[in-house]
This record gives structure tokens, C-alpha cells and sequence, in this order.
């Protein structure tokens, strides 16, 4: 079973599946959120019969795409009552898209998507689900979810993070984990602690 | 300058240890190339033509005796023994190794510096106004507020991948010296008719490939909302920034995507929601900074007439320092204070760079007669920021020995002028040996001195680190297959400032050889043309680009494309 780090600071195993898009449309994303949005970033649109037919595991618990989702919502509704199933939310799609089609207080968790290393579209939404929609619930980060960013993921309000399965070994998971207290006292709020540093501390020169 | 506090050191000093973990891992074969690169990168570590090349960080120009001092040790020990300023007022070393980067990481943490973004797709080291919280003409000293950016820019956890590299210039001063129209945001601050403190922010300047000038997106911020609104700003274009060319990805692309009025109401619809929040600047933080930019113990001169008669004197014994006073002299906003430009644009050296014992002997003048405070402009000079009027004929005198007091700011051989194909990776063209070669064509004072002002600025490629797009005068390196020769294009008729104007190209490209008889054909039409006291670019702006256009081709001369 895939290794997930939880923020924490303790490394666990998943017992979700994470169903994804077959891999040779990956890494370019697929835009089901606002069309403007879209337009904007350069991402295709998900063709609908992709979403329509994309296979899925019979049992056990399910992340699957928004888009999904929302086509199938009839389908899936069981087994989300059922607290067996989450989405993941593609980096082009908005949080609001989200908040509008999936009962989040109900949700087991919610995914993150980072179609590649690069792309932080992701931290938004995170910010914004954790610090606007109030969303209190597990938030994953999932795809290309690499070490030395955790530590940003854990600011931004991600609780739990699924790298690629194989990606890294028990013990450089552990490495990372022990480095995440590098840096005690950022500067800037975010969704950790929306205060800036100047407000957390008292500041006064070093060298008055 | 700004004081650092155990809270700052400790920050820099977490980042170099986290870099030496990266490094070590990247060397031991962990960490793979593609995913080292943009680690390194936010490290200010490219790798270049010949060898990596590490950008410290200079945060808006500023720096001090210590830190010059730990940079030429840094360049000697790591080294080749020089260094280069670049346009946006940072110091690289060209000739680094990659294990080493951390140890220079380390020395140079020990006097408060860093080169923490000032590379890769996340909000850059900040530029601003080289003459900040000196020039007459300034009414807010954005010093402060640069510093206040810095810091909440620093691994913003938020903004640490953006679409692109995303680049800060500030002023407070009524002309624009920091070329605020051509950044992803500039930030220019004033007072308000009720005397409060107000920002109007430009976004969506650049330049490289498609050169666009900023658009106002608001006119009269409160400062108390700087961050409020920067990061509604980073926001919005870190969920609508393209991501899938990299030719359009900067925040530009979105401004005339979506024009101003629909990116001013996005930006808006997220402020207001974070308007009240716990970024929201308050009196005390910007009061905690403010004094760390407290002038120096500044000696209380009523009276400048005896020193400049004194002046006066020299200037008619010595006409090397009276060019050099006309020159490298600016006003200063305290009585009997001036700032001098150290120029580092030399005869038959690349602009810019310097020598380790130079940048020693820099540090020494700095100390005895600045405060030790010195400042980076982005016109690829040094300047001494707090010198005593009665002090200037000395300094010279030390300047000219140590070789920085040529009397060319402003002037033609104060070219601009990138790195190029010497050893940049991404250059067409070398830039440097161009730069060299119109220095010596031109280098006659006298000549120089009847041309005037004439900002001149090089680029070996479209990348425009020179900013070629915004110099009277815009020298562009292009590619050409299959030549031997290196190619260059150049433009007329940009300017910076609050006014800023993109230059025209005059014609199509030539090979370096015929460039400076190209400029030699130019500036004799203006010789030609001009009313008594007007500029080359006052006379362009009257006559046009077609007249030049002719002289240098000929009658057969066609219209080209609007901009290089």
C-alpha cells in the first residue's frame, strides 16, 4: 500500500485508490472546471466520453476525478454515503466548481492534483478551500507531490500527502519528515497560520 | 540599511542547510537533474554555457562595505576572482562549482545575504530606484515597503510555483529610475493630497519576446493593503497564468489577454475578501523597518557655498573632474551630501563586471566616504549614496586611481549590456565584444559630452536583459542559421519612466562588424538635426523613426515590424 505522510509528521499507509485518467493523457491536465479558466491556462477539456467511461475499481475506497464525479454522481452516490468514495480535483479546476458539486462536510477527504512538479496551482486552491470555504476535512495532495515541496503543502493547508507510489523509499520519507522543522518561524501567513511573522513574534534588530 | 534580526538570520541560515541537503542529493544521484533544476534555480544557481553561475541577491540595490567585501572573497576563493552586476541590481559569479555553491551560500549568510529567488518561476528579488531615500525628488522612501515584500515573498508557500518568473520594481519618487512600466509589477508610492500614504500599482510590463508596458490596475492603494493586494494579484495569476508555453506564461500575457478593466476585477473580487486580514500592514511593522533605513549621522552642513566654491576651483584646475563632477554627481536630499555613480563601465571591459581586489578597493571608498553603504543601480553601476560635498574632489582623486571615476553616466558608453553569448546559454549573439567595440569607437569625452544623454542598451538575445526595448538606443542580438557572423538588430526611440515608449526597429539586421558605423550614421543625423539643448531621444520623439531609417538604409529602406 502507498505511503502517505500526514502533517503530523508521521508517515502511514493508504488504503485509497486513487483512479486517474488513462496515462497517455497525462501530464497535460484536463480542463472540466470554468471554460474561462481554461482558456486562460492553455488546458484541454476532458473529453466527456472519457469521463463517461473511465473504468473503476468495483470495491474498495475511491479518489476519482471531479469530472467523474459529477457525470456519474447517480452511480456513485452509494458508496460516498457509504464514505468509501472522494474526489481529486484537476490543477485547472476551481475550488468553487468543487464546492458547488460535492457536499464537503460529508466527504471523507478531498485531493489535490499536481499534474507536474511546477505547477502550484494546487497551493491556491488548498488556501482557499482551508481558508475561505472553511473546509476542515482531510485534504490530500496528490501526483506529482515531491519532498522538498511538502513543506510548502503543509503551509498551504494539505494534511495528508500521497507521493507517486515508488517515488520515494520509507526511510527518504522519513528524511523529509525530519527536515520539515527547517524553518521554525516563517515570514508570510498562509493556511497554517494566516498570521505574518510580525504578528507571531515580537521582532527587534539584531544588531539595534 | 536593513537590520537583520535573530528571525531573518535564522531564516538564511535554514535555507543554505536546506540547499546542501538538495545539492548532496543531487550529486549523490537522488535528486534528478529535472528535479534539482528548479530547486537550484530558486537558489539564483543556473547552469550555463561553461559552468554554473550562482545570482546573489542584492534586495533593491542596497549593500554594504562587509557584504562588497565578503562578495570579492567569495569570488576569489570559489571563483575566477570576478564578478558581474546585472541589470536588476544582483551580483553573479560566473565560474562556480556546484558542490561549492552551499559553502558560498554559507559565507555569504555570515553578512546577511542570499540569493533565495533570484532565479526560477516565483516572485524575484526586488528592484527600486537606486537613489531610494536620497534624491530630492522622492516622497516616499519605498525602501521599507521593498523590504516588507521581500520578506513576505520569501518561500511564500503559496507562490513558490508560479507560471513564471514574476519580477517587483519600486519608487517613491516622482521620476521613475527603476523602470517600474516594464516589470510584472511596479509599485510606485506617494503621498496623497491628505498626506496619506498611497501606492499606484502597475501590472503586466515586460519585455523579452513581447514587449508590453504595464497597465495601471490601481491608481491609489492604501499602503496599509500592499500585501493584501500583492498576493490578490499572485493569486489570481497563479490560477490563470498559462502554464503551457512558456512564451506565454508571464502575468503580461494575462493582462492583454484579459485587458485591464476584467484583470482589475478579478484581482478586486479576491482582495476583498482578504482586505481585513492579518497581512494588513499596521504602523508598528512599517515603523520597526522604517528604522532600519534611518539615515546615517549625517554631519549638519548649513551652508554648501564655501564647498562648492571650493569646487569651483578644482573644477577649473582639473577638466577630468569637472566632466566627471557634471557626470557622475546627483543631487542629494541632505545639504551638503551628494550621491556619486562609481562607474563600472570601462574601456575594454565587459560593463559591469569587476575584479575581487576592485570590489575591495570599492569597499574601501564606500568606508571612508559613504558610511560604508553602497548602492547597485540597475544601469549595471555602483553608487556612493551619502558623500560629503567637500569630500568629492578626494573621492575622485581615489576613484580615478582605482579606476571606477570614468565620467560617463548617462552617456553613451554607459552601455547596458547582458552577459551575451560569452556565457549565457541562451544568448544568439555575444553582446560584450558589440559593447567593447562602440565603447572604443565612441570613447572620445568631448564627443560624448556633445551627444548627451543617450541610454544604450545591448541584449544578446530576446530575452532582453538589457533591456534593449526601452534604450534610446536598443541593440538586439538575433539569430541567423547558417552564418558565421553574429547578427544584431537595432531599435530607436524606447524610454523608461513613468512615460516609458518601446523602440522602433530601424531596419533589418546587420552583422556586428557594420554595427558601429550603423550608430556612427545615426548619431550624425541627430548631430544634424537637432534644436539647440534637445536630446537624441527629444529629437527622435520630433522627427520620427523614417528619417533615421533612410540614413542608415537608404532611400529602399522598408518599414519593419514596430518592435524588436
Amino acid at each position: 500500500m502507498p505511503e502517505i505522510v500526514l502533517s503530523d509528521r508521521r508517515i502511514a499507509t493508504s488504503d485509497w485508490t486513487l483512479v486517474r485518467y488513462p496515462a497517455s493523457n497525462d501530464p497535460q491536465p484536463y480542463a472540466r472546471g470554468k471554460a474561462g479558466l481554461a482558456r486562460n491556462t492553455g488546458d484541454e477539456a476532458a473529453p466527456a466520453e472519457l469521463v463517461a467511461t473511465l473504468p473503476m475499481p468495483a470495491h474498495g475506497k475511491l479518489i476519482v476525478p471531479l469530472a467523474v464525479w459529477r457525470a456519474r454522481r447517480d452511480a456513485l452516490q452509494a458508496r460516498f454515503e457509504a464514505g468509501e468514495l472522494a474526489v481529486w480535483l484537476d490543477a485547472c479546476e476551481t475550488v468553487e466548481t468543487l464546492v458547488e458539486s460535492v457536499h464537503l462536510a460529508a466527504a471523507p477527504l478531498v485531493a489535490l492534483d499536481f499534474p507536474k512538479a511546477g505547477d502550484g496551482r494546487a497551493y491556491s486552491s488548498a488556501r482557499l478551500l482551508r481558508e475561505r470555504f472553511a473546509y476542515r476535512g482531510p485534504l490530500w495532495a496528490v501526483g506529482d507531490v515531491l519532498r522538498d515541496y511538502f513543506f510548502f503543502m503543509f503551509r498551504c493547508g494539505f494534511d495528508t500527502l500521497l507521493p507517486r507510489d515508488g517515488r520515494y523509499t520509507h526511510a527518504q520519507l522519513e528524511d523529509a519528515v525530519a527536515k520539515l522543522g527547517l524553518f521554525q518561524n516563517p515570514y508570510q501567513g498562509a493556511a497554517d497560520d494566516p498570521r505574518p511573522l510580525w504578528r507571531r513574534v515580537q521582532r527587534a534588530p539584531l544588531h539595534a | 540599511m536593513y537590520q537583520y534580526d535573530a528571525y531573518d538570520q535564522a531564516f538564511i541560515d535554514a535555507r543554505v542547510e536546506q540547499f546542501r541537503d538538495q545539492t548532496r542529493r543531487y550529486l549523490a544521484g537522488e535528486l534528478p537533474e529535472d528535479e534539482f533544476r528548479p530547486l537550484r534555480l530558486q537558489n539564483g544557481v543556473y547552469v550555463e554555457r561553461h559552468s554554473p553561475l550562482l545570482r546573489v541577491g542584492i534586495p533593491y540595490g542596497l549593500l554594504n562595505s562587509e557584504q562588497l567585501r565578503a562578495l570579492a572573497r567569495v569570488a576569489r576563493e570559489y571563483d575566477q576572482g570576478w564578478g558581474h552586476f546585472s541589470t536588476r541590481q544582483n551580483f553573479q559569479l560566473n565560474w562556480l562549482k556546484i558542490a561549492d555553491v552551499p559553502d558560498v551560500l554559507a559565507a555569504l549568510a555570515k553578512v546577511r545575504m542570499h540569493a533565495i529567488q533570484t532565479s526560477g518561476s516565483c516572485v524575484r528579488s526586488i528592484t527600486a530606484d537606486h537613489l531610494a531615500g536620497i534624491a530630492p525628488d522622492e516622497e516616499i522612501d519605498p525602501r521599507p515597503f521593498a523590504e516588507i515584500l521581500r520578506q513576505w515573498a520569501a518561500l511564500h508557500p503559496e507562490f513558490s510555483q508560479l507560471p513564471r518568473k514574476f519580477k517587483f520594481a519600486v519608487t517613491g519618487a516622482k521620476n521613475d529610475r527603476a523602470a517600474l512600466r516594464v516589470h510584472d509589477v511596479g509599485l510606485a508610492f506617494y503621498r496623497d493630497e491628505g498626506g496619506e500614504v498611497k501606492v499606484r500599482v502597475f501590472v503586466g510590463g515586460g519585455l523579452g519576446r513581447t514587449p508590453v508596458l504595464a497597465l495601471t490596475l490601481h491608481d491609489a492603494l492604501p499602503w496599509r493593503q500592499l500585501l493584501n493586494y500583492c498576493e490578490a494579484i499572485l493569486r489570481v495569476y497563479n490560477q490563470q497564468g498559462r502554464r503551457d508555453n512558456a512564451y506565454k506564461s508571464r502575468i503580461k500575457v494575462l493582462a492583454q489577454h484579459l485587458g485591464a478593466a476584467k484583470l482589475r476585477a478579478l484581482v478586486e473580487a479576491e482582495w476583498e475578501r482578504i482586505e481585513d486580514g492579518p497581512s494588513t500592514l499596521t504602523e508598528e511593522e512599517l515603523a520597526r523597518v522604517c528604522a532600519c533605513f534611518a539615515p546615517p549621522p549625517y554631519e549638519k552642513i548649513v551652508d554648501e557655498a564655501p564647498a562648492l566654491a571650493c569646487l569651483e576651483l578644482q573644477r577649473a584646475q582639473h577638466p577630468a573632474f569637472a566632466r566627471w563632477l557634471e557626470r557622475c554627481i546627483h543631487a542629494h536630499r541632505q545639504p551638503g551630501y551628494r550621491a556619486v555613480t562609481l562607474s563600472l563601465k570601462r574601456p575594454g571591459i565587459a560593463p559591469g563586471n569587476v575584479t575581487s581586489d576592485e570590489l575591495e578597493a570599492i569597499a574601501a571608498l564606500a568606508d571612508t566616504y559613504s558610511f560604508g553603504l553602497l548602492r547597485s543601480t540597475h544601469s549595471q553601476n555602483l553608487v556612493l549614496g551619502e558623500v560629503r560635498l567637500d569630500a568629492l574632489f578626494e573621492l575622485w582623486r581615489a576613484a580615478e586611481g582605482a579606476g571606477f571615476a570614468t565620467p560617463n553616466t548617462g552617456l553613451l558608453t554607459d552601455l547596458i549590456c547582458c552577459p551575451g553569448g560569452d556565457l549565457c546559454a541562451l544568448a544568439n549573439a555575444r553582446s560584450v565584444p558589440l559593447a567593447l567595440a562602440i565603447h572604443e569607437k565612441f570613447a572620445d569625452f568631448e564627443r560624448q559630452f556633445d551627444l548627451g544623454d543617450i541610454d544604450f542598451n545591448i541584449s544578446g538575445c530576446i530575452n532582453s536583459c538589457s533591456h534593449h526595448h526601452v534604450g534610446h538606443i536598443g541593440i538586439l542580438g538575433v539569430d541567423k542559421e547558417g552564418t558565421a557572423q553574429e547578427w544584431y538588430q537595432v531599435a530607436l526611440g524606447g524610454d523608461q519612466g513613468f512615460d516609458a515608449h518601446l523602440a522602433e526597429v530601424v531596419g533589418r539586421a546587420a552583422p556586428a562588424g557594420d554595427i558601429p558605423d550603423i550608430i556612427e550614421k545615426i548619431l550624425a543625423l541627430y548631430v544634424e538635426v537637432r534644436r539647440p539643448g534637445e536630446r537624441f531621444i527629444d529629437t527622435f520623439r520630433r522627427i520620427g523613426i523614417d528619417p533615421f531609417r533612410r540614413r542608415v538604409y537608404g532611400e529602399k529602406a522598408r518599414p519593419e515590424k514596430k518592435y524588436a
